[in-house]
């Protein structure tokens, strides 16, 4: 073995000190500047050098995991999240509301549709100048919402405003574990305001009844399609691992509509039980979760 | 980030970057440059500064090139990155002339 294969083998050694998220990061830039810092000839390290490393891998052990690079890609997601769920909602309402003007249909109520959309999108209006009291807004606003829809329903709730309630709860997330809308203005390109606009005219305009039906095949391409288009159109315009985590966010709030649309569709009632809501809101938890952490031995495995 | 007064190294590092893109090895030369040679970053606390600047949104990853068979990142400073360095320039500056006064008041050069 040469005296820089050797040198090489002794810093990797030290580098196993360093958690592997850190070292897959940074692992192979790290030996490449401690190479080029190595004086020539040298088989082994430089005695500050192995106590910088050592040093520097227990202090990245002890630093709390959500301050790590790893955490950073969660927090672009609840950023761009904390603006895409407004976005969405209140696109498809003003399509909704644009249509019901023009036909003089009784227009939505105020309780039902603007209270919860101006909860969704004045907090993170807050957010561009105080974060954390945007955040508490939020919470006051789902809390609120949840006491004025739970304090009329007992059991049964209407899966649209179970998914208000959800996207609320999300949004205090979103707004109190990232760095709020100006870093997702950052991360997103005009291309992400385009699909997240076009999934929203797309969501308002199919609330809009038509006078023909659908096939079942039909319907179910479309049901399919929908979700997967504006997945696309992330993981296009965002970087792939925000994009992904984004997709998982949004999932969670259009499950109740989700459910109580195919429960309607099924004809077995229009209104479905809160207790089965919150139970498959757990379940998907549960899955995001497990995604979250198979992936995250996977790459300890690979580092 | 802002409130608190930044460490030597994070300061030194973000003036590094200030001048331009710059890789891991290149900001170990320039920290030293522009200290003095009284800094000299190690491997460890210089990506335990770029895991947290990156965090914390002060500098970003700029390219990548392979040199040698190795990758080497070129990390930049972002506008936030540029905000935090004019604040903790002006906090120090102020301490400074403070201090410079005070030296003199009392007959002092602070050269």
């Amino acid at each position: 073995m040469n005296g820089s294969a050797a040198l090489e083998r002794r810093y990797r050694r030290l580098l196993a000190l360093f958690p592997a998220d850190h070292r897959r990061e940074y692992g192979e830039e790290m030996i490449g500047v401690l190479l080029a810092c190595t004086p020539q000839g040298r088989r082994r390290p430089p005695l500050a050098d192995a106590f910088d490393l050592i040093v520097g891998g227990l202090r990245a052990r002890l630093r709390p995991r959500g301050t790590r690079l790893s955490g950073a890609h969660w927090r672009d997601a609840l950023a761009v999240c904390s603006i895409a769920l407004p976005v969405l909602v209140l696109t498809a309402l003003a399509v909704n509301y644009a249509w019901k003007a023009a036909i003089g249909y009784r227009l939505p109520s105020l309780s039902g549709f603007y209270l919860p959309s101006l909860a969704l999108a004045l907090p993170p209006l807050i957010a561009l100048w105080y974060r954390r009291t945007a955040a508490v807004a939020a919470l006051v606003a789902a809390s609120w919402f949840w006491f004025l829809l739970l304090g009329s329903l007992t059991v049964w709730i209407d899966g649209l405003e179970a998914s208000y309630c959800v996207a609320l709860a999300v949004q205090v997330i979103a707004l109190a574990g990232s760095p709020g809308p100006r870093r997702a203005a950052a991360v997103m390109t005009w291309k992400t305001w385009l699909v997240l606009s076009a999934a929203g005219i797309t969501m308002g305009a199919a609330s809009i009844p038509y006078p023909w039906s659908l096939l079942t095949w039909q319907a179910t391409a479309v049901v399919f399609a929908f979700p997967a288009a504006v997945g696309a159109g992330l993981l296009v315009t965002l970087p792939r691992p925000v994009a992904l985590r984004l997709l998982l966010l949004l999932a969670v709030p259009a499950v109740p509509c989700a459910v109580w649309v195919a429960a309607a569709e099924t004809g077995n009632a229009r209104l479905v039980s809160f207790p089965v809501l919150a139970f498959l809101l757990m379940m998907l938890l549960a899955c995001v979760s497990a995604v979250s952490a198979w992936q995250s031995r996977h790459r300890t495995k690979k580092a | 980030m802002t409130s608190k007064a930044m460490q030597e190294p994070t300061f030194l590092i973000l003036t590094a970057l200030a001048a331009g893109a710059q890789h891991g090895y290149g900001i170990i030369t320039d920290v030293a440059g522009i200290s003095g040679g009284r800094v000299r970053l190690g491997a460890g606390t210089l990506y335990a500064a770029i895991d947290r600047l990156r965090g914390d949104r002060l500098i970003d990853a700029d390219r990548e090139e392979i040199v040698d068979g190795r990758v080497r990142r070129y990390y930049r400073l972002t506008p936030s990155g540029a905000d935090a360095l004019a604040a903790e320039t002006a906090r120090i500056r102020s301490n400074a002339a403070v201090a410079a006064r005070r030296l003199k008041a009392l007959g002092m050069s602070a050269s």
